[in-house]
């Protein structure tokens, strides 16, 4: 049984005839295809293939029209073939194998109304079931690699062509450029890092170890001693000031008595505070516990808050005395006097190239006698002084030129004072040092190497020495001219 | 406690399920699309006087209230538009974009009739070779979109440039109008939902 399908529109018509498969109504086998346009004379009619090509051709140029992307259903020129013309029209282009009466023109030009009716009696067609279900008409995005770019391929190719040459071009000019130098800090981090290694320890170690066993305790405070090389006080009269106060500061703190001299080497922050302190030999590290050093130690927060320091010898003498003696400042040794007196040859030749003649007759003369002039210091008073101006005049000239010959040569210290004690025969008695710079320099000046030990009933008299920075010697009476 | 009524689900409009996802990966309408829809909603204004409060009628007897909220949001998903002047840099859903196509195709069958007119009207001038202007309605139609697309887009984009002249954005209204004619069609929703996204699916 024949069935006939018609979708009416204003300028197109369809017509699709075929069989049914089955008893139903419904058209499953198309024969017969026929499109009449108004306008065109003869319809264009077709068998199955016809309708196929003209729906996809005609569906897919509609969304041509829609998007304005071309698709490639349209564009089938071996088919149908659907392609803008000029204005509103458009142009149909049909193979003439597939039209039945191909003798008439195979180029149709319809307009846009003529078109949309086309489309919209296949749109029509499919949306009905009861013909030819098993044809559907796809309508979907057309895929990204269909879509033809508008620019041409050197076009395109320009903005990575730009690219790769700007980087080439700026490689190069990198290339050109000399490779800059890796210089390695010069240590900045090893000073820090050193000192905040050993910061904390330090002062850890100290508070435990104090109150550990003394041997611990005294050689921890050594190491307190070793950073505080920073800086040492040169000022002498601030070191003699302090000399004194660590003095005073030990004699109050000892309580306890030894068999034996103990001696250390002590460490004085410019506040007077003991900030470490060191044996000098073992039976000090073992008594270290009875003096009054590790409860006087200072130890301080930061090894760098301590600034200068003065290092001092502390020697505790078995009766309870307490000597300080300045490190930098050379004193005569408290032994000298004693050696003296035990080997008392041993001193005139020392000096016996200083002043020669006397020597001899003053040792010859005057036989060890128990002196009251310590070496170092002097009696306020002369009983006998010198009254001859002449002879005075003479030992002036005599002492300065025995200070000039002895003293030493690269002498740079400051200007410092003596008294000098001497005796008819120009022998030196003693001498007492002015202040605290002139006890330093003592050694430098070789006047306590002159010393001799003369009775003091012979006729003495004191002299000022001066020897100036600039080297120069002077030498006056200590009382004046007479 | 009794629970009367099943737990309130986003309903989302069956109407919008007639328009596939053609597999889209992102939510976001492609720059084009949005342009496109821009444009076609200009022509139906030129159209058509009363434009925004038919587009609002529109949206209510579709049910699309949930998607197409009031008269600014439409405004603000026309204006996601590129080539705008107050060009809101938000993206365009899917969803929004199907329920602005089906808002067009609805308006544009009720527009069936003008738009064939003003068709068949072109065919004429063009066959006698006369200017558009001998054609009153679609002269108007052309000098409302003109002005319409004037007021509207940036004038400084490269796209909005080449539509500087009178000509260039006659042929422009008129290709528009090809494309609200195809919106007429019986399966026009789904023509203009998948030319959207011509070139834009892998």
């Amino acid at each position: 049984m024949t069935i006939q399908k018609q979708y009416v529109l204003p300028n197109c018509s369809l017509i699709l005839e075929g069989l049914s498969a089955d008893a139903s109504n419904v058209l499953s086998i198309l024969a017969n295809a026929e499109f009449k346009l108004v306008g065109l004379e003869a319809p264009l009619a077709g068998g199955s293939d016809f309708f196929k090509a003209m729906a996809s051709a005609v569906s897919a140029y509609c969304q041509r029209l829609l998007s304005g992307v071309d698709h490639p259903d349209h564009m089938d020129e071996t088919l149908v073939a659907v392609a803008p013309d000029e204005g509103q029209y458009h142009q149909l282009r049909v193979k003439p194998e597939l039209i039945e009466n191909s003798s008439g023109p195979q180029t149709f030009r319809l307009s846009t109304v003529q078109l949309f009716d086309m489309a919209e009696a296949i749109d029509q067609f499919c949306a009905d079931t009861q013909t030819l279900p098993d044809f559907s008409l796809s309508l979907a995005p057309l895929p990204r690699k269909y879509v033809r770019s508008d620019e041409p391929l050197v076009q395109r190719a320009m903005p990575p062509l730009l690219g790769l040459g700007t980087v080439a071009i700026a490689a190069l000019g990198l290339f050109l450029l000399p490779v800059p130098e890796l210089r390695e800090p010069e240590n900045p981090l090893e000073q820090p890092s050193a000192d905040l290694l050993d910061a904390p320890e330090t002062p850890l170690e100290n508070e435990t170890d104090a109150a550990d066993t003394p041997a611990e305790a005294a050689s921890a405070p050594n190491e307190t001693d070793t950073p505080v090389q920073n800086t040492a006080i040169t000022d002498s009269t601030q070191i003699a000031a302090l000399q004194q106060q660590v003095e005073q500061t030990l004699t109050d703190g000892l309580d306890a008595t030894f068999d034996q001299p103990l001696r250390y080497q002590v460490s004085v922050a410019e506040n007077g505070d003991i900030v470490g302190y060191s044996p000098s030999d073992d039976a000090s590290l073992d008594a270290v516990d009875s003096t009054p050093l590790p409860e006087l130690t200072y130890i301080p927060v930061d090894n760098g808050a301590v600034g200068a320091i003065a290092q001092f010898d502390v020697t505790f003498t078995p009766d309870g005395a307490v000597e300080v003696v300045s490190e930098q400042v050379v004193v005569p040794e408290p032994d000298a006097a004693d050696s003296e007196e035990t080997a008392p040859d041993a001193q005139p030749e020392d000096t016996s190239e200083s002043d020669s003649q006397p020597t001899s007759d003053s040792q010859a003369s005057l036989p060890e006698t128990d002196s009251d002039v310590s070496i170092g210091t002097l009696t306020a008073q002369i009983d006998t002084p010198i009254q001859d101006a002449d002879r005075i005049y003479e030992l002036n000239q005599e002492l300065r030129r025995t200070i000039t010959r002895n003293r030493a040569d690269d002498w740079s210290g400051p200007t410092v004072r003596y008294r000098v004690r001497l005796d008819e025969q120009g022998n030196v008695t003693g001498y007492e040092a002015d202040d605290a710079a002139a006890q330093r320099y003592a050694a430098a000046s070789q006047i306590p190497s002159l010393v001799k030990t003369v009775s003091a009933d012979n006729p003495q008299l004191d002299f000022l020495v001066v020897i100036n920075d600039e080297n120069v010697v002077e030498v006056n009476p200590w009382d004046g001219w007479p | 406690m009794t629970v009367k009524s099943p737990p309130e689900k986003s309903i989302k409009s069956p109407i919008l399920d007639k328009l596939p996802d053609y597999g889209i990966q992102s939510d976001e309408c492609p720059r084009r699309a949005k342009t496109q829809l821009d444009f076609i909603m200009l022509a139906v204004e030129a159209l058509e006087l009363n434009a925004s409060q038919v587009m609002l009628a529109a949206i209510r007897d579709l049910g699309l209230q949930d998607v197409l909220k009031s008269r600014v949001h439409l405004w603000r998903l026309r204006s996601t538009n590129p080539l705008r002047k107050f060009n809101q840099r938000q993206p365009l859903t899917l969803e929004e974009a199907k329920a602005l196509v089906l808002v067009v195709c609805y308006l544009c069958r009720k527009l069936t009739v003008l738009i064939r007119q003003l068709f068949l009207g072109y065919q004429q001038l063009q066959d006698q070779q006369l200017s558009l202007d001998h054609h009153f309605r679609l002269a108007k139609y052309l000098k409302r979109f003109r002005s319409h697309f004037r007021a509207r887009m940036n004038p400084k984009r490269a796209m909005v440039l080449a539509y500087s002249t009178d000509e260039k954005l006659d042929e422009l209204a008129l290709s528009l109008l090809t494309q609200l004619l195809l919106c007429t069609g019986t399966r026009g929703e789904e023509r203009l939902w998948a030319s959207l996204f011509d070139g834009e699916v892998s």
